[in-house]
């Protein structure tokens, strides 16, 4: 009889572990609801809560550390502020024990993603876009919702993949109308880095440019200073097209705003988001960009006045943070989770999978003024939801990051019609 | 022809810059034998300091205490992390000074925090229009410091007591350490005044712009300076930095001309400036293996 019972129980066994294996990964990291925990966070407000582990993998020390450091701050600022009124249900969020650095490289962003993978419920910033869909493959196979921190077209189309703001491809067309109708602009050139960033605008503005009849330069440059700019500003100064896109980093956006101005260039110049850092305010180039540059960016500038900024600057003035125009898009990003989160936690989906399905149904988000009306709608077709806004601003030496609003959700005629296909840079 | 004297122009002063990296490789490679490929990390943290001090006691005077801190900084890598490698592998210590290049520039990169710094030079984007012609002062600039230098090194070598030991120890070591000549003091002045020319280029390579994360690349095109010149001729690395200067300028501003698809040429959308150096390091390879200044080495057999 015992015999009989010890064989039952070992096929019992042997059969629940058939099923577990049978299940695979995905059901497994389920079961122990990977990135959640009762236990509270390292750094909780309220020890009777629970952990939500978020992953972060950024640019810390490489050459786009400008933009990943205070990003991550603003993201860790907006998640202090939510443990501080009350967490997500009966959660706290952590996004401070899984922040790694890629130092902008591939293997190393696969190698960090490897090493937390395990201990994250999702990936709430992943920057760099050959870096993030290098893991994406392994992120949809772990049920991991990606949060990428960079604005390609590609993310629109990519399951899994939580982006927000408006797109590199759609900025360009709003910059390229705005050129057209505010400055009467018949000739656009647009300076770009090549690859998924600069060619994403590149393409946008093409578009766009062909829809409005104006003559269209296209000028394809590489990172560095005024003597890396070389061949784009005598380009330009040959071309002299009315107004210059500018699609490159902020080190770029000196160099050739700067040294054209200086060498009797008298068109205008619009950038995109990640073209402006409050650092230029302190270079040479800062009277040519005063009196020629505009930015168009996913957020409006630190000083704004919206609901969302107003709690910001009080959160970042308590941490001591200094006003930077990324820290603002970090906690605009965040408060896109956060409503995830919300929605996962009332439905009892707070797990991997969970989150997969909550994407699908989220249809808006509240993030007090940070983004448009809309913005978190991820519910319905691509082209409905895909956002179109931008945030106009100029450059104004008194504000805290030389950047001042001078149009709020703007929506050039090219942008608002255009039906995405496909990636703008696979165009 | 305003086009091409202007385009010359950028070459001689971007040229300059190439050239004060180059002697800074050459004159520890004929020191030690050592390739040192921390001179990037020199080259970088010189504008990054530069950035702090300028603000604080003006530009010329932040310029002079910034490059006499990295100086010392190379003098104190040297000690700590290459003396004690001596009589090692030459593959070795080149290695070593990999490793030193990453650790100096992260430790760099985090002064440098969030936003572009400048080195607050009085020059900016500022140009003189000769005749048509569009010459940057901030090449004049880089130029004529470079040309002072030049000569001060020139009559150094020439002249002083230190300057000729360090010329008996690159010339025969044993032989000049049998004279009485501290080799171990020559390497380590090597490294200090290879250093604070990096940092001396640094500052003028970073000048008209902000200070961005991949200055130090500057320095890797002053590789292809010193191969043209010869890896042991100071003169080779100004006349090397400045081919590949001009060539860089010339070609850049000229590419769109020349590719853009209306003539023999294929349309190419790729700037082939920034290859230049590599093109004409090659060229001279082929030709002179040891560089068009450089010493042949002899073998017996």
């Amino acid at each position: 009889m015992k015999s009989k019972m010890l064989r039952s129980g070992v096929a019992g066994l042997s059969a629940v572990a058939l099923v577990l294996a049978g299940c695979g990964r995905d059901d497994a990291a389920d079961t122990e609801v990977a990135g959640v925990t009762e236990e509270p966070c390292p750094e909780a407000v309220d020890q009777e809560k629970g952990c939500i582990y978020l992953g972060a993998i950024t640019d810390l020390t490489g050459p786009f550390s400008p933009i990943g450091a205070p990003m991550i701050e603003g993201s860790q600022a907006y998640w202090r502020y939510v443990n501080e009124n009350g967490g997500v249900g009966d959660y706290e969020v952590d996004m401070v024990t899984h922040v790694r650095d890629n130092t902008y490289n591939e293997t190393t962003h696969s190698q960090e993603y490897r090493e937390i993978r395990d201990q994250i419920l999702m990936l709430a910033h992943s920057m760099g876009t050959a870096h993030t869909n290098g893991i994406l493959d392994d992120t949809r196979q772990q049920n991991i919702v990606t949060v990428p921190a960079s604005l390609g077209s590609n993310w629109l189309f990519e399951e899994g993949v939580m982006e927000f703001g408006t797109s590199y491809c759609a900025e360009a067309m709003n910059m390229v109308d705005y050129a057209v109708d505010e400055f009467d602009a018949q000739s656009i050139g647009v300076v770009h880095f090549p690859g998924d960033y600069g060619d994403d605008a590149a393409n946008g503005a093409q578009i766009a440019a062909e829809e409005r009849g104006v003559e269209f330069f296209r000028y394809t440059t590489a990172p560095g200073g005024t003597d890396e700019q070389t061949a784009v500003i005598q380009r330009i100064l040959a071309d002299r097209p009315d107004v210059v896109l500018l699609s490159t980093s902020a080190i770029e956006t000196g160099a050739v705003v700067g040294a054209t101005v200086a060498q009797g260039f008298e068109g205008r110049f619009i950038g995109s988001t990640p073209t402006w850092s409050a650092g230029l305010m302190g270079s040479q180039a800062a009277p040519a960009l005063e009196a020629r540059y505009l930015h168009v960016g996913a957020v409006a500038p630190w000083g704004h006045d919206s609901e969302g900024h107003e709690q910001m600057r009080q959160v970042a003035e308590t941490i001591g943070a200094e006003p930077n125009d990324w820290f603002v898009l970090g906690w605009g990003a965040s408060s896109v989770i956060h409503g995830l989160l919300e929605q996962a936690a009332e439905n009892d989906q707070l797990s991997r999978s969970g989150l997969f399905e909550s994407v699908d149904s989220l249809s808006g988000v509240d993030t007090r003024g940070m983004f448009p009306e809309g913005a978190g709608d991820y519910s319905g077709e691509l082209n409905e939801n895909a956002s179109r806004e931008n945030i106009v601003s100029r450059v104004e030496a008194d504000s805290p990051t030389g950047l001042v609003l001078e149009e709020e959700w703007y929506v050039g005629p090219t942008a608002a019609d255009f039906e995405y296909t496909e990636a703008c840079y696979l165009m | 022809m305003t086009q091409f004297l202007s385009a010359l122009s950028i070459g001689l002063g971007s040229g300059a810059i190439y050239a004060l990296v180059a002697i800074g490789f050459v004159m520890i490679f004929k020191a030690t034998g050592v390739i040192s490929f921390a001179q990037p990390a020199f080259l970088m943290s010189g504008a990054i300091i530069v950035s702090f001090l300028a603000p604080l006691m003006g530009f010329y005077v932040g310029a002079v205490l910034g490059v006499m801190a990295i100086g010392a900084v190379a003098l104190l890598v040297e000690r700590v992390a290459i003396r004690p490698m001596i009589g090692k592998a030459v593959f070795t210590i080149a290695i070593i000074t990999v490793g030193l290049d990453i650790v100096i520039r992260t430790v760099a990169g985090m002064f440098l925090g969030t936003q572009p710094r400048s080195v607050g030079d009085p020059w900016g984007t500022d140009v003189w229009v000769i005749s048509g012609v569009v010459v940057q002062q901030r090449h004049v600039a880089a130029f004529v410091t470079a040309t002072v230098i030049v000569v001060a090194l020139l009559l150094f070598f020439r002249y002083s007591a230190v300057g000729l030991a360090m010329r008996a120890v690159a010339s025969d070591q044993e032989a000049a350490m049998a004279q009485g000549v501290s080799a171990s003091a020559i390497f380590a002045l090597s490294w200090a005044m290879a250093g604070a020319l990096a940092a001396v280029a640094g500052v003028f390579a970073a000048t008209g712009g902000p200070i961005g994360n991949t200055l130090w690349l500057v320095a890797l095109i002053a590789l292809p300076a010193i191969v043209i010149g010869g890896f042991d001729s100071l003169g080779g690395a100004i006349i090397g930095g400045l081919t590949i200067g001009v060539a860089q300028a010339v070609v850049s501003t000229y590419h769109n001309q020349w590719f853009d698809g209306s003539g023999v040429l294929p349309e190419l959308t790729t700037n082939l400036g920034p290859l230049m150096p590599w093109v004409i390091m090659l060229a001279v390879l082929l030709v002179r293996p040891h560089g068009l200044f450089g010493t042949k080495e002899v073998e017996r057999v």
